[in-house]
C-alpha cells in the first residue's frame, strides 16, 4: 500500500523567459485594451535563443515528468534571478543551471534528465512507490 | 504623538478591520464557498487562469497594488496637519480601500473572472467600458506625468544622487550579461552587482562626484541654498538635464531587450530597495521619534487645495485606489484557488498596504522634528524627496551617513518609478504602432514609437505643476473606485445581497471625485483670466481643465447609467458582451 507515502519533490532552478511584470497595474491596462500579447510576444521574442530552447526543452520533459508520475512527484520550478532563486542557490549552493533538487537533499546540476531521474526512481523506491 | 503610538493605532485598525467587521462582512453576507470551483479552476490555461495558492497570490496581490502611491498620497496629504492624512489612511482602508479590493475579487471569481470593461458592459452600460477606455488612455499620460515629475525634477537634481542612479543601471546592465550571457550562477552575480551598486551610490556623494553634477547643472550657494538657473518653461537647468537623464533611462528600457535592461535592474533594485526599507524599520523602532511641533491641523485650504475633495483624491493608494479594482477583478480573481482566499488575499493585501502608507506618513511627521523640517526637506511639493530625507534620518540611526541616506533612498525611489514608466513607454509604443501604424507607417519604428511617448510626457513633466498632476492623477484613479464600488453594489443586488457596505462607499468616492473633478476644472480655467499669465502657466491649465471636463464627463456618465442599472428590477437580462 501506497496510502502514505509522501510525494517527491523535485525543485528546478532555470531561467525562465517569462514575461517581465514589474507593473501589474500596466498589466491589468494591457489586458483591457487587448494590447498585452503584443508586448508580451515582442518581450519573449527578445530572449537569447539558446535560453529559450533550453526553456522549452525542459518545460517539455517536466510535463513528460509530471504525466508520468501525477500525485508522487511534486515539481516546483524557481528562476534563480528572484529572491527565492537566490536563497535556493545560497542554500544547495548551486552555480550551474539548469539544476535540480531531489527531496531537498540530492542535486544535480546541468542538463542532465537521465540523472535526475534516476535520482527520483530511487527516492520513490525509498519511500515505498513505484 | 509618539511613531509607535501612530503604529500601534494601525495594527489595531488591521485587527479590528480585517479581523471583525471585514470578517462580519465575509461570512454573512458574501458566503464564500470553499467547494465552489472557481475560474482559476475552470478555465485553467496555465496563463491567465491557473489556481496558485494564497500565500503566493498574497504576495502577488501585494506587489500589484503598492508602488509609489502609498508613500507620495500620505507625504503630500499632510500638509493638512497630520490628523486628516492619518484618518483618511486609517478609515478609508477600514470602511472602503478593502471592501472594493475584497469586492472586486469575489465579484470576478463569481462572474467567470470577467475584466472590468466587460463587467461595465455587462452591469452597467456598453458605454461604460468606452468611458474605461478613455479613462485609461488619460492615466497613462498622468502616470508617466506624474512619475517623470517627482523623479526628474525633484530626486535627480540633488547632485549627490545621479551617478548612484547611473550605477544602479550599469549594475542592472552587468546582472543581465553575467545571467544571460556569461552563465555566470546567481550568488556570484548578486554579490558582484549589489556590492558594486552600493559603492557607486557611495561615490555619487563624494565631493569629486557631485561637483561634476553640480557643474552640469550650473548649480551656485545662493544663502546657503544650491541654485540652479533658470532653462526654459520656468524649468531649472538642474530639472531639464534630470529629467532627460529620467527619459534616457525609459528610452532604453523600452526599445532594449527586457533581458538585458529592465528586467535584471529590477532585480539588482529589489536587494537595494529590500535592504533600504528593512534598514529604515530598524532605525525607527531604534530612534523612536514623536511629532515635534507638526501640527494636528494647519488649515482648511492649503496649496494643493481644500481638505475636502481634495485631501480625498490625494491619497489614493494607501486607503482606497481605484487601480486595485483592475488588478483584483481581472488579475487575481482568475487565480484563485477557492472563494474563501479572497478575503485574506484582496482584503489582507490592502490593509497590508494601509500599514505602508502609515510608515510613510511617519517619514513625513516625525522624520524631521516637526513641520519646518517637513517643509524645508521639500514639503507636499517634493514628496519622493522628502521620503529619502526621511529614510535617511531614520537609517542614519543604524550608523548609515545622511549624505549616503539620501542618496540611496533618492536611488530606489527613482527605481520604483523607473520600473513602472519603462513598461508604459513600451505600452505606449506598441499601442500607438498598432492604431496608427497603417496610417502612419513611420509610428511601427520602434525608436519613433518611444520618442513619441516620451515627447508627450516631457510636455507633461515640464509644463505641469507637480501637485496639480498628482491631483489630476489621484481624481483620475478615484474615480475608478467609484465606478468598481457601483459595479460590486450592482452585483450584490444581482445575487440578492444586501449591499449598502459597498454602495456608500461608492457614493461617497463618486460625490468626493466628482467635486474634486470641478474644482479642478474650475481653478485651471480659472488661471487663465490671471493678468499676465505665462505661456507656460496657461498650457498646463488648459491640459488639466480639458482633463477634468473630460473625467466629469465620463462620472456623469456613470452616474446615470449606474443609478439606471441600480433601479432595474432585479435578474433582469443583461446584454452581452460584443
Amino acid at each position: 500500500m501506497s496510502l502514505a507515502r509522501q510525494p517527491v519533490l523535485l525543485e528546478v532552478l532555470a531561467y525562465i523567459p517569462a514575461d517581465f511584470t514589474p507593473c501589474s497595474y500596466c498589466e491589468r491596462l494591457l489586458d483591457v485594451v487587448e494590447m498585452g500579447a503584443p508586448v508580451h510576444r515582442e518581450i519573449r521574442a527578445a530572449y537569447p535563443s539558446e535560453i529559450v530552447e533550453q526553456a522549452e526543452r525542459l518545460a517539455i520533459w517536466l510535463r513528460e515528468l509530471s504525466a508520468r508520475h501525477g500525485d508522487h512527484l511534486h515539481i516546483h520550478v524557481v528562476d534563480p534571478q528572484s529572491a527565492m532563486g537566490f536563497f535556493k542557490s545560497l542554500r544547495y549552493w548551486i552555480r550551474q543551471y539548469p539544476a535540480f533538487v531531489v527531496n531537498r537533499r540530492r542535486k544535480v546540476t546541468g542538463w542532465n534528465p537521465a540523472d535526475v531521474e534516476r535520482l527520483l526512481v530511487d527516492e520513490m523506491s525509498r519511500s515505498g512507490g513505484q | 504623538m509618539n511613531s509607535i503610538v501612530v503604529l500601534i493605532l494601525g495594527a489595531l485598525a488591521v485587527a479590528v478591520g480585517y479581523g471583525l467587521y471585514a470578517r462580519y462582512i465575509n461570512r454573512n453576507i458574501v458566503q464564500p464557498d470553499s467547494s465552489k470551483a472557481t475560474p482559476a479552476k475552470m478555465y485553467m490555461d496555465g496563463v491567465d487562469f491557473s489556481p496558485a495558492s494564497r500565500n503566493v497570490l498574497f504576495g502577488y496581490q501585494f506587489k500589484s497594488i503598492a508602488a509609489l502611491g502609498p508613500i507620495t498620497g500620505p507625504i503630500i496629504a499632510v500638509q493638512w496637519g497630520w490628523l486628516p492624512a492619518l484618518i483618511w489612511v486609517i478609515l478609508g482602508t477600514f470602511f472602503i480601500g478593502w471592501v472594493q479590493d475584497y469586492g472586486a475579487m469575489i465579484m470576478g471569481v463569481r462572474r467567470e473572472g470577467d475584466t472590468m470593461g466587460a463587467l461595465s458592459y455587462k452591469l452597467i452600460s456598453p458605454r461604460a467600458r468606452t468611458i474605461l477606455m478613455l479613462f485609461i488612455y488619460f492615466y497613462l499620460l498622468l502616470i508617466m506625468g506624474a512619475f517623470g515629475n517627482a523623479v526628474g525634477k525633484t530626486l535627480m537634481t540633488n547632485a549627490k544622487v545621479p551617478f548612484g542612479m547611473i550605477a544602479v543601471v550599469l549594475m542592472g546592465v552587468l546582472a543581465g550579461q553575467m545571467t544571460y550571457k556569461w552563465k555566470a550562477d546567481i550568488i556570484l552575480t548578486t554579490v558582484v552587482t549589489v556590492v558594486l551598486t552600493f559603492v557607486g551610490i557611495w561615490i555619487s556623494t563624494l565631493p569629486f562626484m557631485s561637483n561634476i553634477f553640480s557643474g552640469l547643472y550650473g548649480l551656485e550657494e545662493v544663502e546657503g541654498k544650491m541654485v540652479s538657473p533658470t532653462w526654459f518653461l520656468g524649468n531649472t537647468q538642474a530639472q531639464v538635464l534630470g529629467t532627460l537623464l529620467v527619459i534616457v533611462f525609459c528610452y532604453l528600457g523600452s526599445v532594449l531587450p527586457i533581458w538585458s535592461f529592465a528586467q535584471p535592474v529590477n532585480y539588482v533594485s529589489f536587494w537595494i530597495v529590500s535592504l533600504g526599507v528593512l534598514g529604515g524599520i530598524v532605525g525607527l523602532v531604534i530612534w523612536r521619534p514623536g511629532m515635534g511641533d507638526f501640527p494636528v491641523f494647519t488649515q482648511f485650504t492649503t496649496a494643493s487645495g481644500p481638505l475636502w475633495p481634495i485631501l480625498f483624491i490625494t491619497i489614493a493608494c494607501g486607503a482606497v485606489s481605484g487601480w486595485h479594482s483592475l488588478v483584483s477583478s481581472s488579475g487575481t480573481a482568475r487565480q484563485l484557488e477557492k472563494e474563501t482566499d479572497a478575503l485574506p488575499v484582496g482584503g489582507g493585501a490592502m490593509f497590508m498596504e494601509m500599514v505602508f502608507a502609515v510608515i510613510a506618513f511617519l517619514t513625513a511627521t516625525v522624520a524631521f522634528g516637526g513641520f519646518q523640517g517637513y517643509q524645508d526637506a521639500g514639503g507636499a511639493g517634493a514628496a519622493l524627496g522628502v521620503f529619502s530625507k526621511g529614510l535617511a534620518n531614520f537609517l542614519s540611526y543604524i550608523g548609515v551617513p545622511t549624505d549616503f541616506g539620501v542618496a540611496y533612498g533618492s536611488v530606489f525611489l527613482t527605481i520604483m518609478a523607473l520600473t513602472i514608466m519603462q513598461l508604459v513607454v513600451r505600452f505606449m509604443r506598441v499601442a500607438s504602432a498598432e492604431l496608427l501604424g497603417n496610417a502612419v507607417p513611420v509610428m511601427k519604428n520602434v525608436h519613433v514609437g518611444t520618442t513619441v511617448a516620451l515627447l508627450l510626457t516631457l510636455l507633461f513633466v515640464w509644463i505641469i505643476p507637480w501637485l496639480t498632476i498628482w491631483s489630476a492623477f489621484g481624481a483620475a484613479n478615484q474615480l475608478m473606485a467609484g465606478l468598481a464600488l457601483l459595479l460590486i453594489s450592482l452585483w450584490l443586488k444581482e445575487e440578492g445581497r444586501k449591499n449598502s457596505w459597498a454602495l456608500i462607499p461608492a457614493a461617497f468616492m463618486i460625490v468626493t471625485t466628482l467635486a474634486a473633478l470641478i474644482y479642478l476644472a474650475y481653478t485651471n480655467f480659472a488661471k487663465l483670466a490671471t493678468p499676465g499669465i505665462t505661456t507656460q502657466a496657461a498650457i498646463a491649465a488648459v491640459l488639466i481643465g480639458v482633463i477634468g471636463v473630460v473625467l466629469i464627463g465620463a462620472a456623469v456618465f456613470l452616474i446615470v447609467d449606474g443609478v439606471k442599472a441600480l433601479l432595474k428590477p432585479r435578474k433582469e437580462a443583461a446584454p452581452e458582451a460584443v
